[in-house]
């Protein structure tokens, strides 16, 4: 594959849609060449600018559905109170409406025709079948593909689009690779795992047919009840994961506590802590020392959230926290990238913050990452890293700014790391010019003003 | 995934909802909300603007449903209703900015009163994302409408081509064009 042709297919190989032999081409093109792998980079950095700027937007979708629908259900209603305008019956009949044939010559039968076709147009017995609107027990929010719904009074399963409103007894189901999550009025999240089944038997009492669940209750005042099997879960506030699949169910606590009901008994399950039930019988309980890594499938649906979502910030400390610490550190780090664009935030804040100073191990995983990943919007803040106290984080943020912008103002990501500060510090001035002079080409970007900081105070290394 | 299920096409869906079932134009609602918001946006870019103006078509949508010939088209008939009340809407702001009696219907008198009196509403606004949506608004019409549908929500290359009666080489074509217009604006010097 030659430059050209990689560059007028790049936007499709972020977007996913090359197939196999295109994909295979173009990456091999990309292994052999640096500038289509810039060009690579730029591709994936703008992707990800745009689905953030468009975040906001999906959301606006949402509410723009809500009021429409309020105003549709009004003019049915409405509709139906003023017996006129409702949509016709003609597309659906082929009729133009009730025909009364009637042989002249019958005066009895035609009175009594004429008699039974005012009551039918009077009492209009079809309209006791229209359906009333039942009100929402769950929202929608958010989807990573087709998402099922068989309400009560259905019979055929309908594809759900996020935004979509969800009544009582409704159930719901995700496909293979899919994943959604739900909110509940007082704002609790359900998010369902793919494969999935549960029933909204309530906004605070969920069945979980099979599959897996996370639930985050926010009401105090209410426990959040999930049913799986013969297992019972209660939780007045906290955060759970539960997996069922009958016989077998399987309760992980991360945050709070719950009660756990099923035919041998009750228990109380804390945080950290699991219980497995079997055939309605507890057989196993444990302690989960990474709850975050075992409930890691909740990911793709935090990497659509906002940049400074505050479950994603404390899910990010969360598994920061775990690097170092065990010998699947490097699974960690993983689980941190999968975040994308989501984890940027939080990782500049930990390099920041007082906490991380002593952990080195750490901060230099944190600035990798930025390295490899952070986006254009960030671009100030990598600015700000060169000041470090560490001379590797100062080359890696280097390393981010060479990859997000095509400059090194002079000074290699190698010769920030070798090079003493004090003959760093007009190259790093020349990164804040530059950003002054250029920062109205990023949209987006944190909104920082580098000058307003208390000058880098350096242990020079 | 289990399969016994049949999704209900768009033109089922437009038979339930005549035959009394207003879930059945929810459904509908739920289909093509996202599409509308970006055909509206793509149509008058202001995001304001769009979001009503796209409100009003669905409902429209509902209230006109009758008249659709052809169930099985309600996606291209959708479209129609809100290229027409967004033509309305750009129509009345030409004109005047304060009344538009007389132009729509009682129904959407608020709605779109209040999106004409926005008028250039994001020229002050420190938000980053109107400064990308500015950016964006000013690409050529056939770009920005296919960056808007793309964006505004999860859609392959090939569902984008049905929707706009092109192929997928257009599709690719104009997003790749979209976006490269976009890095221009964006990035300054050439590397040096």
């Amino acid at each position: 594959m030659e430059c050209r042709e990689c560059a007028e297919l790049l936007d499709a190989w972020t977007d996913g849609e090359l197939d196999a032999a295109q994909r295979t081409d173009l990456e091999t093109h990309l292994t052999a060449c640096a500038d289509c792998r810039e060009m690579a980079d730029r591709s994936r950095a703008q992707r990800s600018e745009l689905e953030q700027a468009f975040e906001s937007r999906r959301q606006n979708v949402v509410q723009v559905q809500k009021i429409a629908l309020e105003r549709i259900r009004a003019e049915a209603v409405r509709s139906d109170e003023e017996s006129v305008s409702l949509p016709s019956q003609r597309a659906a009949t082929g009729s133009s409406g009730v025909r009364n044939h009637i042989p002249s010559w019958l005066a009895l039968a035609t009175a009594a025709a004429v008699g039974f076709v005012l009551a039918v147009l009077v009492f209009r017995p079809w309209k006791n079948n229209a359906p009333v609107a039942e009100p929402a027990v769950a929202q929608l929010a958010m989807v990573t593909g087709p998402v099922e719904i068989l309400p009560p009074k259905a019979t055929d399963w309908s594809t759900a689009a996020a935004g979509a409103s969800i009544t009582q007894g409704t159930r719901i189901r995700t496909g293979q690779n899919v994943r959604c999550e739900l909110l509940t009025p007082d704002g609790s999240k359900v998010r369902m795992n793919a494969e999935t089944s549960v029933r909204f038997a309530s906004a605070r009492d969920v069945q979980l047919e099979s599959g897996q669940v996370w639930i985050c209750n926010l009401d105090t005042c209410y426990p959040f009840k999930v049913e799986a099997d013969k297992t019972k879960v209660t939780s007045d506030q906290g955060q759970f994961d539960l997996v069922c699949h009958p016989p077998e169910t399987l309760l992980t606590v991360a945050r709070g506590a719950a009660n756990l009901r099923c035919p041998s008994g009750g228990e109380k399950v804390e945080s950290g802590e699991s219980a497995r039930v079997v055939d309605g019988a507890v057989t196993e309980r444990g302690h989960i020392g990474d709850v975050v890594f075992a409930t890691r499938w909740v990911n793709e649906i935090l990497v659509r959230k906002g940049r400074d979502d505050a479950e994603v910030n404390e899910r990010v400390n969360d598994l920061l926290a775990q690097i170092g610490q065990s010998k699947i550190s490097n699974l960690y780090e993983e689980e941190v990238r999968s975040l994308g664009d989501s984890c940027v935030l939080p990782l500049l804040r930990y390099l920041q913050s007082d906490r991380s100073k002593g952990q080195e191990h750490k901060r230099l995983e944190a600035a990798r990452i930025l390295a490899d990943i952070a986006p254009p919007w960030s671009i100030p803040e990598l600015i700000e890293l060169l000041t470090d106290d560490d001379n590797r984080v100062r080359g890696l943020a280097a390393t981010g700014l060479t990859r997000l912008t095509g400059y090194t103002q002079g000074l290699s990501p190698e010769q920030w790391r070798s090079t003493p500060w004090a003959d760093c510090k007009s190259t790093y001035q020349q990164w804040q010019a530059w950003w002054t002079e250029n920062k109205h080409r990023f949209p987006g970007a944190l909104d920082t003003d580098i000058y307003a900081r208390s000058g880098p105070t350096l242990k020079k290394t | 995934m289990q399969q016994q299920n049949q999704q209900k096409s768009d033109g089922d869906l437009v038979r339930q909802t005549l035959g009394g079932e207003t879930a059945a134009y929810e459904e509908l609602v739920g289909r093509w909300a996202a599409r509308i918001v970006a055909c509206c946006h793509a149509k008058v870019r202001s995001v304001d603007a769009a979001d009503d103006l796209a409100q009003e078509t669905l409902v429209r949508g509902f209230r006109f449903l009758p008249a659709l010939d052809d169930p099985d088209k309600f996606g291209p008939w959708l479209r129609g209703i809100a290229q027409r009340t967004c033509l309305d809407w750009l129509k009345a702001k030409a004109r005047t900015q304060v009344s538009l009696d007389g132009l729509l219907e009682r129904n959407g008198d608020r709605v779109l009163a209040h999106a004409a009196a926005l008028g250039e509403e994001h020229v002050d606004r420190a938000d980053e994302t109107d400064r990308l949506m500015d950016q964006v608004a000013a690409l050529p019409e056939d770009l920005r409408e296919v960056l808007l549908l793309y964006y505004y929500q999860d859609v392959t290359y090939r569902e984008l081509a049905e929707t706009l009666g092109v192929s997928s080489a257009t599709v690719n074509a104009r997003l790749t064009k979209a976006r490269a217009m976009l890095r221009e604006k964006l990035i300054g010097r050439p590397k040096t």
